[in-house]
């Protein structure tokens, strides 16, 4: 695959190619060697290569003493209590948990922080009195509140969800407002002069032009869901993947523990895949014609 | 023939500011004249002579700070669809496709969901572009992108066609090609146009009229009128000595204005990168 990539880059750029009878001929075997199978194969090694040989020195590192079994347990280990906490059913119960915490907060946070981010974005004055309050609420670390959380919330769901509302929220207005104002002036302008009342306008030229925008911190409100309800579960909670890290670090469960911290990788993977899919279907006018 | 549009004595004033002081600038001075119903006119002038002002005037964009605007006799108060603007940079909406950009306009007109489509399609094939019902904008090429976007304003019928610089961005066989089917279209539809360009050859091949305007502040300079039996030759219009007679007595009146355009923006520019002394300090903001 290296090689062909270098012949790919010796020969000229292609609307030469087919010059000279010598070059038309390379192209011909490059072809050949190139068949669709491999081209496929050849991708995926290349877009796991770096996983697998993490992987691999995983394995590898605490059987040769370059680490220390007791705390880097092989991978072969981990992966076997994982298979044990998913026969036993813990393994479920604690994503199970998690996964509906960080999805009913991150709801929450779509359903007021677009409409928020959009009143903001359109109304100036509305945004030039608001904005100073969000620039300070924005620069508040998200785990710095979860204490006041607590306090008022309780220890319960809801302070967790709490945390993750308010985290989420901030990619997710910020990109709203950013993505209202940015709109092409050309298209409001196009459609002003068609008569459209503002709210015409609205829903039919802001909106639109904006989702792409808002489906970015969308997605990046779905990292950040994660990632604070991981920091929530450690503190305080009797189930969560988080819970299951920081109970058993404290047990010395050392495999459960990176069972616990493979499943989160594992589940952040697929929400955000989740979530592409999603904004794929919404945005396909943009992603086409930024033309990549 | 009425007049359908008229300017009367029209005059834009903008406040700009410049590093802090406010100051007032002339982009339209005292500009008068009228289209004829069904009248192809095209207005040419020096970059930054207020076209774009006089089309968002006439859109209803923005009001003029003194003088009338007149459509059909009524003056203007606002945008409406009796006004259709096609812009140079076609302005489409990315997210719908050929149909449905055309559709806008009567959706805004109100037209139920049949009659749209209806409307929409006979558009799409007066402009040439049937079977690109469903392309999105960046699927289609510059010349079928202002296609569309011509047809889009044709569909809901305006009493108007304001075509602002349409065809500059395309290249020049695309250009010349879209000029014949602008034409056409006018010729099928009589619908009244005003054209604004900087192409005096373009202005001359397309207009009944050709109104030349001054550098800034902008006025209407002179109104040439085009021989009525001169376009309707099949021969190659453009390489005809009565074209080039024209095309050289608009260009003599341009050029003046091109050269007093490029003193403006010079003496601009130099004012710009040594601010008058007496200014204040954060006043090396000015933009060209």
């Amino acid at each position: 695959m290296a090689n062909l990539d270098q012949v790919e880059r010796l020969l000229p750029p292609p609307s030469s190619r087919f010059v000279g009878y010598a070059l038309g001929e390379r192209v011909f075997w490059q072809r050949v060697l190139r068949g669709r199978a491999s081209r496929v194969l050849g991708r995926a090694f290349h877009a796991s290569a770096a996983i697998l040989a993490f992987l691999t020195f995983w394995e590898i590192a605490p059987r040769i003493g370059l680490a220390e079994p007791a705390f880097l347990p092989p991978l072969s280990t981990v992966l076997a209590s994982g298979w044990e906490l998913v026969r036993n059913g813990q393994l479920a119960n604690h994503v199970q948990a998690s996964l509906s915490r960080s999805l009913v907060g991150f709801a929450m946070a779509i359903g007021h922080a677009v409409p928020l981010g959009l009143a903001i974005g359109w109304y100036r004055r509305f945004a030039s009195v608001v904005n100073p309050l969000l620039e300070a609420l924005r620069n508040t670390a998200a785990l710095a509140l979860l204490p006041v959380f607590i306090l008022v919330l309780g220890i319960g769901e809801s302070s967790k969800i709490a945390l993750v509302v308010y985290s989420c929220s901030w990619p997710i207005l910020l990109n709203t407002i950013t993505a209202v104002r940015n709109v092409d002036p050309l298209l409001i302008k196009s459609a002003r002069t068609m008569g459209l009342s503002s709210f015409q306008l609205f829903r039919k030229v802001i909106l639109p032009a904006s989702l792409p925008t808002i489906f970015v911190g969308i997605r990046l409100a779905g990292a950040y869901s994660l990632l604070v309800l991981v920091a929530a579960e450690m503190v305080g909670a009797k189930a969560g993947l988080g819970y299951l890290i920081i109970y058993a670090q404290y047990n010395f469960q050392i495999p459960h523990m990176y069972v616990g911290i493979l499943s989160i990788t594992l589940l952040g993977l697929l929400f955000n895949q989740a979530l592409q899919q999603v904004e794929k279907r919404f945005t396909r006018w943009k992603t086409a014609s930024d033309g990549e | 023939m009425t007049s359908k549009i008229e300017f009367v004595g029209v005059s834009k004033t903008f406040g700009i500011k410049t590093g802090g002081t406010a100051e007032r600038f002339l982009a339209l001075d005292d500009v008068t004249f009228s289209v004829e119903a069904g009248e192809f006119l095209a207005l040419v002038g020096p970059s930054g002579c207020g076209k774009s002002t006089l089309i968002d005037l006439l859109g209803g964009l923005s009001k003029p700070s003194s003088g009338q605007i007149l459509l059909d006799g009524k003056a203007i108060r606002g945008p409406g669809l009796d006004r259709g603007i096609v812009f140079q940079q076609y302005a489409l909406f990315p997210w719908r496709t050929a149909l449905e950009n055309i559709e806008f306009g009567l959706e805004a007109k109100g037209l139920p969901k049949k009659e749209r489509r209806e409307v929409a399609l006979s558009h799409l094939e007066l402009v040439g572009l049937s079977g690109f019902e469903s392309r999105l904008p960046h699927e289609l090429s510059g010349g079928m992108k202002q296609r569309v976007a011509i047809a889009r304003s044709l569909a809901y019928d305006p009493e108007v066609l304001l075509l602002d610089e349409p065809f500059a961005a395309l290249d020049a066989q695309t250009r010349e090609g879209l000029q014949d089917e602008l034409l056409r279209i006018w010729e099928k539809s009589r619908t009244t146009i005003l054209f604004i360009t900087h192409g005096i050859d373009e202005a001359v091949y397309l207009g009944q009229r050709v109104a030349v305007m001054t550098s800034r502040p902008g006025r209407i300079k002179r109104i040439v009128d085009i021989p009525r039996d001169f376009r309707q030759r099949q021969e190659d219009v453009r390489s005809t000595a009565e074209f080039g007679a024209l095309r050289h007595q608009i260009w003599t009146l341009l050029r003046d204005e091109v050269q007093k355009a490029e003193q403006q923006d010079r003496a601009k520019k130099l004012g710009a990168a040594h601010p008058r002394p007496s200014g204040s300090e954060r006043g090396v903001s000015v933009h060209g």
